[in-house]
């Protein structure tokens, strides 16, 4: 390598290296503070490293609050809305893509008129919306508010990917035997992953990150997801911090979790060269 | 394998007419060659034989049965497309299989299937790769080899070599001639190329607008054209068409071409052109029956004209002339030095030569036109 392309790479490490210490440190920081003895967190000289290790503000977390249910509902809400928004964003796309009908093009480019509201906007008319369905204070009305509001980019993007998959494949699978559903299941589906992936990911976490639908839609305690519970947790007791960040690190796990999984699957560009050119 | 008939098939696209009402019946095992310029129906007419496109009107039989409303999944046909189609995330070993899998046939079963395409179409070393890692060459027989696995009623094929090179599409000609020799299974092919169609088919099918032109064997398409399109579109190099009437010379007739020069019509064909008098006609000649030089034959006829061109193409060549305003192409000499501008003698073969109406474009029935299977054609011989 010459000293040329030496320095340009230690100029490129050096800023991605900035980059990431920006990013990670309060993610350091509410993991440390998280396992912090109490006295530890607040003093007039912060410790960075822990002088030593205790769970004991995760025992408070799941003993002295119902954190767990408001973990459990996140979960169900976010992984419904996530397999819905898949399942209709799909199916939509594939049909917006591969049919020609009245009005067809009207949806396509309407479809992401509904991101020029910001969501306060709309959340209002939603309420009542809602609560003339009966669906007020249900996670079954919270998920359909998380499809309603990912679906539309979804579709979008999927039709990008699905437009981008020759008609050729699809019609040597069914001339192969398939019926038009399993060539889409075997055939398209497959090919689009990238977009799949990318939709799950985004849809989960616009439902695992709402606080605004959840705040509004859901008054049961026990029907709270993480974001609303934790900020309850926050302002009706003493602020305990140790609590707070464990709380934090609790909810960020699944997000990371569920990303570092299905990353790789976003590495597009293996659908080359199954047709010509 | 199945019969497969076409009965008033017609294909709109809103107002358009892809496919205007044709009737086409395709025995077992036969091997028909779709043939035309592009936009003339062919592929439409193949994608509703395949079950890809709804039929407009009419009816497809295979066998006895009317197939028009079953789903290509149901209709036991295979294609063979142009982009070759191979499914980009699958190995060559399970595209090959996909179709078998999916009629949930047992593991050993397919992969004796598999093996023994992959054996036929040498792509046995090439069974796990993905298509990405393939050639052109490769996805092709790739793409057949799909095909074959599932021992179909019929194939069909979609322009399959248009993708390749030409010494490469040669090569994929043969094989796919000698795999239909062997399998023997009906075929339906679509090209736009009149030297695939003439050397692959058993009865090429000529399209144009939507409906059918002619059908034939190709020797017999070639010797009789029922009008100036595929007078003109099968044959390479392409038909003369020298504009013309014909007039009353001597006993018999003769074709007068426009700026004086006669040519003695052959008098077996006086009593089917006598009508034909004095109307503007065409004399189609193919540049494979007009010679540079002067030859003495049973119907040879000789004028004289000024080279323009030659193309000395190796075991033989071209020289083109301009005769009544039009590009002529006569064979030659590949060794023939002339200038240009340089006059010489070119003797026509009038008793292959065809008569057309300019008018409506029908060539004219002589009764006698062309060669027959078995009859070599009579030789000039150099005076």
């Amino acid at each position: 390598m010459n000293p040329r392309a030496a320095l340009f790479r230690l100029w490129v490490y050096g800023l991605a290296a900035l980059l990431l210490v920006i990013c990670a440190f309060p993610l350091a920081w509410m993991v440390l503070t998280s396992i912090k003895p109490d006295r530890e967190i607040l003093t007039a000289v912060p410790t960075f490293i822990p002088s030593e290790l205790t769970i004991d503000a995760y025992r408070r977390l799941f003993t002295s609050t119902i954190f767990a249910t408001y973990f459990r509902n996140s979960i169900i809400v976010a992984g419904l809305a996530t397999l819905l928004t898949v399942a209709v964003g799909t199916l939509a796309a594939y049909g917006i893509t591969r049919f020609r009908f009245r009005g067809r093009e009207l949806i396509s480019t309407t479809m992401l008129f509904t991101y020029m509201f910001a969501p306060i906007m709309i959340v209002v008319p939603f309420y009542i919306l809602m609560r003339q369905l009966g669906l007020v204070n249900s996670l079954f009305g919270l998920v359909l508010s998380y499809a309603t509001f990912s679906l539309p980019f979804s579709m979008w993007l999927l039709r990008s990917f699905f437009q981008s998959i020759p008609l050729d494949l699809e019609e040597a699978a069914m001339t192969d035997g398939a019926s038009r559903p399993q060539a889409v299941v075997r055939v398209i589906v497959p090919l689009a992953l990238p977009g799949v992936i990318a939709v799950t990911i985004f849809t989960f976490i616009v439902a695992w990150n709402d606080y605004l639908f959840a705040r509004v839609l859901i008054s049961s305690d026990n029907l709270k997801t993480l974001p609303v519970g934790i900020n309850d947790i926050y302002v009706s007791t003493v602020t305990d911090w140790g609590m707070m960040m464990a709380a934090g690190v609790v909810i960020t796990l699944p997000a990371l979790i569920f990303f570092v999984l299905v990353q790789r699957y976003l590495i597009a560009g293996w659908g080359a060269g199954g047709v010509k050119g | 394998m199945a019969t497969i008939r076409l009965e008033k098939v017609e294909k709109r696209f809103g107002d358009v007419v892809a496919v205007a009402g044709i009737d086409l019946a395709i025995a077992d095992g036969e091997f028909v060659v779709l043939v035309g310029p592009s936009g003339c129906g062919k592929s439409t007419t193949l994608r509703m034989v395949a079950g890809l496109e709804p039929v407009s009107g009419g009816k497809i039989k295979f066998d006895q049965y009317v197939v028009n409303n079953l789903t290509p999944k149901n209709r036991d046909i295979a294609m063979v497309f142009q982009s070759y189609a191979l499914y980009p995330h699958m190995t060559v070993f399970d595209n090959m299989s996909f179709g078998l899998r999916l009629k949930g046939m047992g593991r050993d079963e397919i992969r004796r299937r598999v093996q023994d395409a992959a054996a036929l179409l040498n792509i046995t070393e090439l069974l796990r790769r993905k298509p990405r890692e393939l050639s052109g060459g490769q996805r092709q027989r790739v793409a057949m080899g799909r095909a074959i696995v599932r021992q179909p009623k019929a194939f069909l094929f979609d322009e399959p070599l248009s993708n390749l090179d030409a010494s490469l599409r040669a090569q994929m000609r043969v094989e796919i001639k000698r795999l239909h020799k062997r399998l023997e299974t009906t075929v339906i092919y679509v090209t736009h190329d009149q030297i695939e169609a003439m050397t692959l088919a058993d009865r090429i099918v000529i399209m144009r607008g939507g409906q059918i032109v002619q059908v034939g064997a190709p020797m017999e398409v070639y010797e009789q054209p029922v009008d100036r399109f595929v007078a003109g579109f099968i044959g390479a190099p392409q038909m003369n068409f020298l504009p013309g009437r014909v007039v009353a010379e001597g006993n018999g007739l003769a074709f007068a071409i426009e700026g004086g020069i006669l040519l003695p019509l052959p008098a077996a064909r006086d009593a089917a052109y006598a009508a034909w008098r004095d109307r503007p006609m065409e004399l189609g000649v193919r540049p494979e029956t007009l010679h540079v030089g002067r030859f003495e034959g049973p119907d040879a006829a000789t004028f004289e004209a000024a080279i323009d061109v030659v193309e000395p193409m190796g075991n033989e060549g071209l020289a083109f002339f301009q005769v009544a305003g039009v590009e002529v192409a006569a064979t030659c000499d590949p060794y023939l030095r002339r200038d240009q501008g340089d006059r010489v003698p070119l003797t026509v073969d009038m008793a292959r030569a065809h008569l057309i109406d300019v008018e409506t474009g029908k060539v004219v029935p002589s009764g006698t036109a062309g060669r027959q299977a078995g009859h070599p054609a009579p030789a000039l011989a150099a005076s």
